[in-house]
Protein backbone atom coordinates (compact mmCIF):
# COMPACT_ATOMS: atom_id res chain seq x y z
CA UNK A 1 0.00 0.00 0.00
CA UNK A 2 1.35 3.10 -1.23
CA UNK A 3 1.26 6.04 1.57
CA UNK A 4 0.50 9.55 0.61
CA UNK A 5 3.03 11.92 2.09
CA UNK A 6 0.74 15.09 4.10
CA UNK A 7 3.92 16.85 5.32
CA UNK A 8 3.56 20.55 3.98
CA UNK A 9 6.58 19.91 1.31
CA UNK A 10 4.28 16.89 0.45
CA UNK A 11 0.83 18.42 -0.47
CA UNK A 12 2.72 21.18 -2.10
CA UNK A 13 4.25 19.01 -4.48
CA UNK A 14 0.86 16.73 -4.96
CA UNK A 15 -1.25 19.79 -6.00
CA UNK A 16 1.31 21.09 -8.16
CA UNK A 17 1.26 17.46 -9.52
CA UNK A 18 -2.74 18.14 -10.06
CA UNK A 19 -4.18 15.60 -6.45
CA UNK A 20 -7.30 17.08 -5.85
CA UNK A 21 -7.45 15.45 -2.60
CA UNK A 22 -4.08 17.23 -1.30
CA UNK A 23 -5.88 20.37 -2.17
CA UNK A 24 -8.80 19.54 0.37
CA UNK A 25 -6.36 18.00 2.85
CA UNK A 26 -4.31 21.28 2.70
CA UNK A 27 -7.40 23.85 3.13
CA UNK A 28 -8.92 20.92 5.73
CA UNK A 29 -5.93 21.74 7.79
CA UNK A 30 -4.79 25.18 7.38
CA UNK A 31 -8.78 26.91 7.47
CA UNK A 32 -9.25 27.20 11.00
CA UNK A 33 -5.81 28.82 11.88
CA UNK A 34 -6.64 31.23 8.15
CA UNK A 35 -9.89 32.00 9.74
CA UNK A 36 -8.42 33.29 13.49
CA UNK A 37 -6.08 35.40 11.91
CA UNK A 38 -8.74 37.02 9.79
CA UNK A 39 -11.07 36.74 12.74
CA UNK A 40 -7.94 39.09 14.95
CA UNK A 41 -7.74 41.42 11.79
CA UNK A 42 -11.36 42.64 11.11
CA UNK A 43 -12.91 41.39 14.55
CA UNK A 44 -15.83 39.87 12.05
CA UNK A 45 -16.24 36.00 12.14
CA UNK A 46 -19.02 36.50 9.02
CA UNK A 47 -16.45 38.46 6.87
CA UNK A 48 -12.97 36.14 8.26
CA UNK A 49 -14.73 33.51 6.67
CA UNK A 50 -15.29 35.09 3.29
CA UNK A 51 -11.74 36.17 3.15
CA UNK A 52 -10.46 32.79 4.15
CA UNK A 53 -12.19 31.59 1.19
CA UNK A 54 -10.44 33.80 -1.21
CA UNK A 55 -7.42 33.01 0.79
CA UNK A 56 -7.76 29.67 -0.21
CA UNK A 57 -8.37 30.15 -3.60
CA UNK A 58 -5.13 32.45 -3.75
CA UNK A 59 -3.05 29.42 -2.02
CA UNK A 60 -4.23 26.77 -4.14
CA UNK A 61 -3.95 28.92 -7.62
CA UNK A 62 -0.76 29.53 -6.71
CA UNK A 63 0.68 26.20 -5.40
CA UNK A 64 -1.02 24.43 -8.47
CA UNK A 65 1.01 26.24 -11.20
CA UNK A 66 4.19 26.52 -8.96
CA UNK A 67 5.60 25.05 -5.78
CA UNK A 68 6.85 26.95 -3.09
CA UNK A 69 11.10 27.03 -3.20
CA UNK A 70 10.61 26.02 0.63
CA UNK A 71 7.74 24.70 1.63
CA UNK A 72 8.55 24.59 5.17
CA UNK A 73 7.48 28.22 4.84
CA UNK A 74 4.19 27.63 3.60
CA UNK A 75 2.24 28.76 7.35
CA UNK A 76 4.05 31.91 6.82
CA UNK A 77 3.05 32.22 3.28
CA UNK A 78 -0.26 31.41 4.47
CA UNK A 79 -0.93 33.92 6.75
CA UNK A 80 0.78 36.66 4.88
CA UNK A 81 -1.70 36.58 2.15
CA UNK A 82 -4.43 36.35 4.36
CA UNK A 83 -3.12 39.60 5.93
CA UNK A 84 -2.77 40.88 2.96
CA UNK A 85 -6.29 40.46 2.03
CA UNK A 86 -7.64 41.59 5.67
CA UNK A 87 -5.61 44.77 5.15
CA UNK A 88 -6.87 45.85 1.06
CA UNK A 89 -10.66 44.31 2.81
CA UNK A 90 -10.11 47.43 5.37
CA UNK A 91 -8.89 49.84 2.46
CA UNK A 92 -11.58 49.00 0.25
CA UNK A 93 -13.99 50.10 3.24
CA UNK A 94 -12.42 53.36 3.84
CA UNK A 95 -13.28 53.97 0.63
CA UNK A 96 -16.34 53.13 0.64
CA UNK A 97 -17.16 55.21 3.90
CA UNK A 98 -15.50 58.47 1.30
CA UNK A 99 -17.41 57.36 -1.69
CA UNK A 100 -20.77 59.20 -1.66
CA UNK A 101 -22.34 57.77 -5.12
CA UNK A 102 -21.52 53.42 -3.79
CA UNK A 103 -22.91 54.65 -0.46
CA UNK A 104 -26.29 53.06 -0.49
CA UNK A 105 -25.07 49.73 -2.39
CA UNK A 106 -22.11 48.94 -0.16
CA UNK A 107 -24.95 49.64 2.69
CA UNK A 108 -26.82 46.68 1.97
CA UNK A 109 -23.43 44.73 1.71
CA UNK A 110 -22.81 45.94 5.75
CA UNK A 111 -25.60 44.95 6.64
CA UNK A 112 -25.72 41.45 5.26
CA UNK A 113 -22.20 41.05 7.08
CA UNK A 114 -23.17 42.65 10.25
CA UNK A 115 -26.58 40.51 10.27
CA UNK A 116 -24.52 37.54 10.70
CA UNK A 117 -22.02 39.07 12.83
CA UNK A 118 -24.88 40.08 14.92
CA UNK A 119 -25.76 36.16 15.19
CA UNK A 120 -22.69 34.69 16.01
CA UNK A 121 -22.50 36.87 18.90
CA UNK A 122 -26.34 36.33 19.76
CA UNK A 123 -25.97 32.54 19.60
CA UNK A 124 -22.62 32.30 21.53
CA UNK A 125 -24.04 35.34 24.26
CA UNK A 126 -27.01 32.87 24.56
CA UNK A 127 -24.83 29.62 25.16
CA UNK A 128 -22.89 31.79 27.52
CA UNK A 129 -26.01 33.05 29.33
CA UNK A 130 -26.71 29.18 29.89
CA UNK A 131 -23.60 28.49 31.25
CA UNK A 132 -23.28 30.96 33.63
CA UNK A 133 -26.96 29.97 34.73
CA UNK A 134 -26.35 26.55 35.52
CA UNK A 135 -23.04 27.18 37.46
CA UNK A 136 -23.37 26.40 40.66
CA UNK A 137 -21.51 29.23 42.91
CA UNK A 138 -20.28 32.59 41.86
CA UNK A 139 -16.94 31.69 42.31
CA UNK A 140 -17.21 29.80 39.37
CA UNK A 141 -18.86 32.54 37.50
CA UNK A 142 -16.41 34.85 38.43
CA UNK A 143 -13.57 33.04 37.49
CA UNK A 144 -15.09 32.71 33.91
CA UNK A 145 -15.43 36.51 33.47
CA UNK A 146 -12.55 37.79 35.32
CA UNK A 147 -10.23 34.85 32.49
CA UNK A 148 -11.84 35.22 29.45
CA UNK A 149 -13.81 38.54 29.47
CA UNK A 150 -11.30 40.63 31.58
CA UNK A 151 -7.99 38.70 30.44
CA UNK A 152 -6.70 38.55 34.13
CA UNK A 153 -3.84 36.23 34.56
CA UNK A 154 -5.17 32.69 35.44
CA UNK A 155 -2.65 32.55 38.65
CA UNK A 156 -3.79 35.86 40.28
CA UNK A 157 -7.63 34.60 39.99
CA UNK A 158 -6.31 31.57 41.52
CA UNK A 159 -5.18 33.36 44.38
CA UNK A 160 -7.22 35.47 44.72
CA UNK A 161 -10.42 33.13 44.77
CA UNK A 162 -8.88 30.67 46.86
CA UNK A 163 -8.37 27.83 44.12
CA UNK A 164 -6.27 25.71 43.04
CA UNK A 165 -5.01 25.10 39.34
CA UNK A 166 -6.07 21.96 39.02
CA UNK A 167 -9.59 22.93 40.23
CA UNK A 168 -9.48 26.26 38.04
CA UNK A 169 -8.80 23.88 35.06
CA UNK A 170 -11.60 21.99 35.93
CA UNK A 171 -14.04 24.82 36.19
CA UNK A 172 -12.63 26.21 32.66
CA UNK A 173 -13.35 22.69 30.88
CA UNK A 174 -16.82 22.18 32.56
CA UNK A 175 -17.44 25.54 30.70
CA UNK A 176 -16.19 25.28 27.83
CA UNK A 177 -17.65 21.76 27.06
CA UNK A 178 -21.13 22.71 28.11
CA UNK A 179 -20.55 26.30 26.18
CA UNK A 180 -19.69 24.10 22.85
CA UNK A 181 -22.21 21.40 23.87
CA UNK A 182 -24.93 24.42 23.57
CA UNK A 183 -23.15 26.11 20.82
CA UNK A 184 -23.90 22.30 18.65
CA UNK A 185 -27.17 22.43 19.48
CA UNK A 186 -28.28 25.80 18.14
CA UNK A 187 -26.42 24.83 15.20
CA UNK A 188 -23.08 25.08 14.02
CA UNK A 189 -20.96 24.87 10.78
CA UNK A 190 -19.13 21.67 9.88
CA UNK A 191 -15.89 22.80 10.60
CA UNK A 192 -16.81 24.37 13.92
CA UNK A 193 -18.33 20.91 14.62
CA UNK A 194 -14.62 19.31 14.28
CA UNK A 195 -13.30 22.18 16.15
CA UNK A 196 -15.69 20.74 18.71
CA UNK A 197 -14.80 17.38 18.27
CA UNK A 198 -11.08 17.66 18.61
CA UNK A 199 -11.45 20.05 21.75
CA UNK A 200 -13.74 17.23 23.31
CA UNK A 201 -11.42 14.80 22.93
CA UNK A 202 -8.57 17.09 23.93
CA UNK A 203 -10.29 18.17 27.16
CA UNK A 204 -11.69 14.34 27.89
CA UNK A 205 -8.00 13.34 27.71
CA UNK A 206 -6.65 15.94 30.38
CA UNK A 207 -9.44 15.45 32.43
CA UNK A 208 -9.85 11.72 32.93
CA UNK A 209 -6.71 10.48 33.56
CA UNK A 210 -5.61 6.62 34.64
CA UNK A 211 -2.69 6.41 36.53
CA UNK B 1 5.45 23.92 20.67
CA UNK B 2 3.20 26.80 21.37
CA UNK B 3 1.95 27.67 24.98
CA UNK B 4 -1.29 27.63 26.65
CA UNK B 5 -0.27 31.14 27.79
CA UNK B 6 0.50 32.31 24.50
CA UNK B 7 -3.16 31.20 23.64
CA UNK B 8 -3.99 33.61 26.44
CA UNK B 9 -1.71 36.36 25.55
CA UNK B 10 -2.85 36.70 21.98
CA UNK B 11 -6.76 36.67 22.20
CA UNK B 12 -6.09 39.05 24.70
CA UNK B 13 -3.89 41.17 21.82
CA UNK B 14 -1.04 41.56 24.27
CA UNK B 15 1.63 39.96 21.57
CA UNK B 16 4.28 41.88 20.89
CA UNK B 17 3.75 42.13 16.52
CA UNK B 18 7.01 39.38 16.09
CA UNK B 19 4.84 37.18 18.74
CA UNK B 20 1.79 37.57 16.61
CA UNK B 21 3.36 36.52 13.42
CA UNK B 22 5.23 33.40 15.00
CA UNK B 23 1.64 32.85 16.46
CA UNK B 24 -0.40 32.87 13.79
CA UNK B 25 2.07 30.95 11.64
CA UNK B 26 2.31 27.97 14.71
CA UNK B 27 -1.94 28.66 14.13
CA UNK B 28 -2.18 27.87 10.86
CA UNK B 29 0.35 24.34 10.85
CA UNK B 30 -1.32 23.00 14.21
CA UNK B 31 -5.45 23.50 14.07
CA UNK B 32 -6.23 22.59 17.30
CA UNK B 33 -4.40 25.64 18.39
CA UNK B 34 -6.54 27.75 16.03
CA UNK B 35 -9.42 25.94 17.55
CA UNK B 36 -8.49 26.98 20.80
CA UNK B 37 -8.72 30.49 20.07
CA UNK B 38 -12.00 30.28 18.17
CA UNK B 39 -13.54 28.87 21.34
CA UNK B 40 -12.10 31.56 23.69
CA UNK B 41 -13.11 34.18 21.20
CA UNK B 42 -16.68 33.16 20.73
CA UNK B 43 -17.14 32.90 25.17
CA UNK B 44 -15.76 36.35 25.09
CA UNK B 45 -17.71 37.35 22.38
CA UNK B 46 -20.73 35.86 24.43
CA UNK B 47 -19.41 37.39 27.77
CA UNK B 48 -19.01 40.69 26.06
CA UNK B 49 -22.27 40.84 24.81
CA UNK B 50 -24.04 40.17 27.80
CA UNK B 51 -21.91 42.65 29.39
CA UNK B 52 -23.04 45.44 27.32
CA UNK B 53 -27.04 44.29 27.72
CA UNK B 54 -26.32 44.67 31.44
CA UNK B 55 -27.22 40.90 32.12
CA UNK B 56 -23.98 39.79 33.92
CA UNK B 57 -23.84 41.50 36.67
CA UNK B 58 -26.85 39.00 38.51
CA UNK B 59 -24.70 36.54 37.45
CA UNK B 60 -21.80 37.62 39.78
CA UNK B 61 -24.36 38.74 42.96
CA UNK B 62 -23.77 36.41 46.30
CA UNK B 63 -26.25 33.33 46.35
CA UNK B 64 -28.94 34.90 48.45
CA UNK B 65 -29.75 37.40 45.54
CA UNK B 66 -30.03 34.61 43.12
CA UNK B 67 -33.58 34.58 41.03
CA UNK B 68 -35.77 32.65 43.33
CA UNK B 69 -36.33 29.78 40.90
CA UNK B 70 -32.75 28.33 41.49
CA UNK B 71 -33.57 28.21 45.20
CA UNK B 72 -36.50 26.41 44.50
CA UNK B 73 -34.92 24.21 42.27
CA UNK B 74 -32.25 23.59 45.08
CA UNK B 75 -34.70 23.16 48.06
CA UNK B 76 -36.11 20.53 45.47
CA UNK B 77 -32.80 19.04 45.20
CA UNK B 78 -32.01 18.91 48.77
CA UNK B 79 -35.40 17.50 49.49
CA UNK B 80 -34.82 14.26 46.96
CA UNK B 81 -31.51 13.60 48.44
CA UNK B 82 -32.91 14.03 52.14
CA UNK B 83 -35.84 11.19 50.72
CA UNK B 84 -32.77 9.01 48.48
CA UNK B 85 -31.07 9.28 52.29
CA UNK B 86 -34.05 8.21 54.22
CA UNK B 87 -34.93 5.04 52.32
CA UNK B 88 -30.95 3.79 51.97
CA UNK B 89 -31.06 4.26 55.70
CA UNK B 90 -34.80 2.10 56.12
CA UNK B 91 -33.00 -0.34 53.68
CA UNK B 92 -29.73 -1.03 56.28
CA UNK B 93 -31.45 -1.79 59.12
CA UNK B 94 -30.53 -4.86 60.60
CA UNK B 95 -27.30 -5.16 58.67
CA UNK B 96 -23.65 -4.27 59.73
CA UNK B 97 -22.25 -1.82 57.25
CA UNK B 98 -19.25 -2.67 55.36
CA UNK B 99 -16.10 -0.76 56.15
CA UNK B 100 -14.91 -0.32 52.49
CA UNK B 101 -13.98 3.52 52.92
CA UNK B 102 -10.20 3.36 53.93
CA UNK B 103 -8.47 6.98 55.65
CA UNK B 104 -5.07 7.22 54.47
CA UNK B 105 -3.95 6.27 57.73
CA UNK B 106 -5.94 3.32 57.44
CA UNK B 107 -4.10 2.36 54.63
CA UNK B 108 -1.02 3.17 55.99
CA UNK B 109 1.75 0.93 53.25
CA UNK B 110 -0.35 -1.28 51.78
CA UNK B 111 -0.02 -1.28 47.84
CA UNK B 112 -2.94 0.86 45.59
CA UNK B 113 -3.61 -1.43 42.89
CA UNK B 114 -5.25 2.07 40.98
CA UNK B 115 -5.93 5.70 41.48
CA UNK B 116 -8.64 7.12 39.56
CA UNK B 117 -9.73 10.57 39.24
CA UNK B 118 -13.74 11.55 40.03
CA UNK B 119 -15.23 14.58 38.83
CA UNK B 120 -18.79 16.49 38.34
CA UNK B 121 -18.85 17.06 34.82
CA UNK B 122 -22.65 17.81 32.37
CA UNK B 123 -22.03 14.94 30.50
CA UNK B 124 -24.63 11.91 30.79
CA UNK B 125 -21.99 9.46 30.65
CA UNK B 126 -21.11 7.94 34.11
CA UNK B 127 -17.31 7.13 34.98
CA UNK B 128 -16.89 3.13 35.17
CA UNK B 129 -13.71 1.72 36.72
CA UNK B 130 -12.61 -1.89 36.63
CA UNK B 131 -10.77 -3.15 39.22
CA UNK B 132 -9.44 -6.46 40.89
CA UNK B 133 -11.48 -7.97 43.71
CA UNK B 134 -8.09 -8.81 45.59
CA UNK B 135 -5.52 -6.62 43.89
CA UNK B 136 -5.64 -4.52 46.84
CA UNK B 137 -7.47 -0.65 47.89
CA UNK B 138 -8.22 2.17 45.02
CA UNK B 139 -7.30 5.29 45.39
CA UNK B 140 -9.99 8.13 44.62
CA UNK B 141 -8.83 11.26 44.00
CA UNK B 142 -12.10 14.06 44.20
CA UNK B 143 -12.01 17.22 42.63
CA UNK B 144 -14.33 19.17 44.89
CA UNK B 145 -16.34 22.30 44.31
CA UNK B 146 -14.64 24.16 47.56
CA UNK B 147 -11.51 22.77 48.99
CA UNK B 148 -11.63 25.27 51.88
CA UNK B 149 -14.52 23.21 52.98
CA UNK B 150 -12.73 20.29 54.01
CA UNK B 151 -13.52 18.12 56.23
CA UNK B 152 -15.99 15.81 54.41
CA UNK B 153 -17.79 13.50 55.38
CA UNK B 154 -18.11 10.59 52.49
CA UNK B 155 -20.77 8.33 51.74
CA UNK B 156 -20.91 5.61 49.23
CA UNK B 157 -24.17 3.88 48.52
CA UNK B 158 -24.70 1.32 45.72
CA UNK B 159 -27.81 2.84 42.93
CA UNK B 160 -29.50 -0.34 43.88
CA UNK B 161 -29.58 -0.95 47.29
CA UNK B 162 -31.81 -3.78 47.83
CA UNK B 163 -28.61 -6.16 47.19
CA UNK B 164 -26.45 -4.11 48.51
CA UNK B 165 -24.45 -3.65 51.93
CA UNK B 166 -24.74 -0.56 53.16
CA UNK B 167 -21.50 0.71 53.69
CA UNK B 168 -20.02 2.90 56.61
CA UNK B 169 -18.82 6.67 56.36
CA UNK B 170 -16.23 7.94 56.07
CA UNK B 171 -14.02 11.44 56.47
CA UNK B 172 -11.34 12.96 54.59
CA UNK B 173 -9.58 15.76 56.95
CA UNK B 174 -7.78 17.66 54.17
CA UNK B 175 -7.07 18.56 50.34
CA UNK B 176 -3.85 16.85 48.94
CA UNK B 177 -2.89 18.89 45.45
CA UNK B 178 -6.43 20.19 45.35
CA UNK B 179 -7.64 16.43 45.66
CA UNK B 180 -9.93 14.94 48.40
CA UNK B 181 -8.42 11.64 48.55
CA UNK B 182 -10.37 8.58 49.71
CA UNK B 183 -9.28 4.66 49.14
CA UNK B 184 -12.01 1.77 48.44
CA UNK B 185 -11.81 -1.49 49.34
CA UNK B 186 -13.95 -3.36 46.79
CA UNK B 187 -13.42 -6.90 48.14
CA UNK B 188 -16.86 -7.19 49.66
CA UNK B 189 -18.33 -4.55 47.09
CA UNK B 190 -20.49 -5.82 44.33
CA UNK B 191 -20.32 -4.71 40.85
CA UNK B 192 -22.79 -2.26 39.33
CA UNK B 193 -23.31 1.99 39.99
CA UNK B 194 -22.29 4.05 42.87
CA UNK B 195 -22.78 7.27 44.19
CA UNK B 196 -19.94 8.71 46.09
CA UNK B 197 -20.86 11.76 48.24
CA UNK B 198 -18.94 14.48 50.28
CA UNK B 199 -20.52 16.64 52.97
CA UNK B 200 -18.54 19.57 53.87
CA UNK B 201 -19.63 20.67 57.45
CA UNK B 202 -21.64 23.34 57.03
CA UNK B 203 -23.97 20.45 54.83
CA UNK B 204 -22.97 21.69 51.50
CA UNK B 205 -22.75 18.15 49.54
CA UNK B 206 -21.56 17.33 46.16
CA UNK B 207 -22.00 13.98 44.33
CA UNK B 208 -20.14 11.53 42.39
CA UNK B 209 -21.42 8.96 40.43
CA UNK B 210 -19.62 6.02 39.13
CA UNK B 211 -20.06 2.42 37.86
CA UNK B 212 -17.51 0.07 39.40
CA UNK B 213 -17.06 -3.68 38.32
CA UNK B 214 -15.10 -5.66 40.49
CA UNK B 215 -13.56 -8.56 38.71
CA UNK B 216 -13.25 -12.10 39.93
Amino acid sequence: MQTLDTSFAGLSHRICAGDKQAEGELSRRIAPGVTQVLVGMTGNFAQAQELCQETMIIILSRLRTQPLDDPDKLPAFVAQIARNLAIAERRKERRRKTDVDSEAIDDVADQSHGQEQDAHRESAAAAIRTVLAEMKSVRDRTLLVRYYLKDEDKKDICRELGLTEPSFNVVLFRARSRFLELLQKHGLSGADLFCWAILALIATQHCWSWK
Amino acid sequence: MTESRDVERYVAGTLSQEEVARFEEAMIEHPELALDVSVRRRIKAGLSELEKRNELEAFLKPEGQRPTYIRYAAAAAVLVVVAAGLMTFWNREGTAPLQALLTPSEIGTKPIVSSFILATTRSSDVLAFEVPRDGGPIRLQILVDDPTAAPFTVHLAAADSSGAKAIRDSTIAGITDGFAVIYVDPRELVSGNYTMTLKSASGAEQSFPFGLQVLP
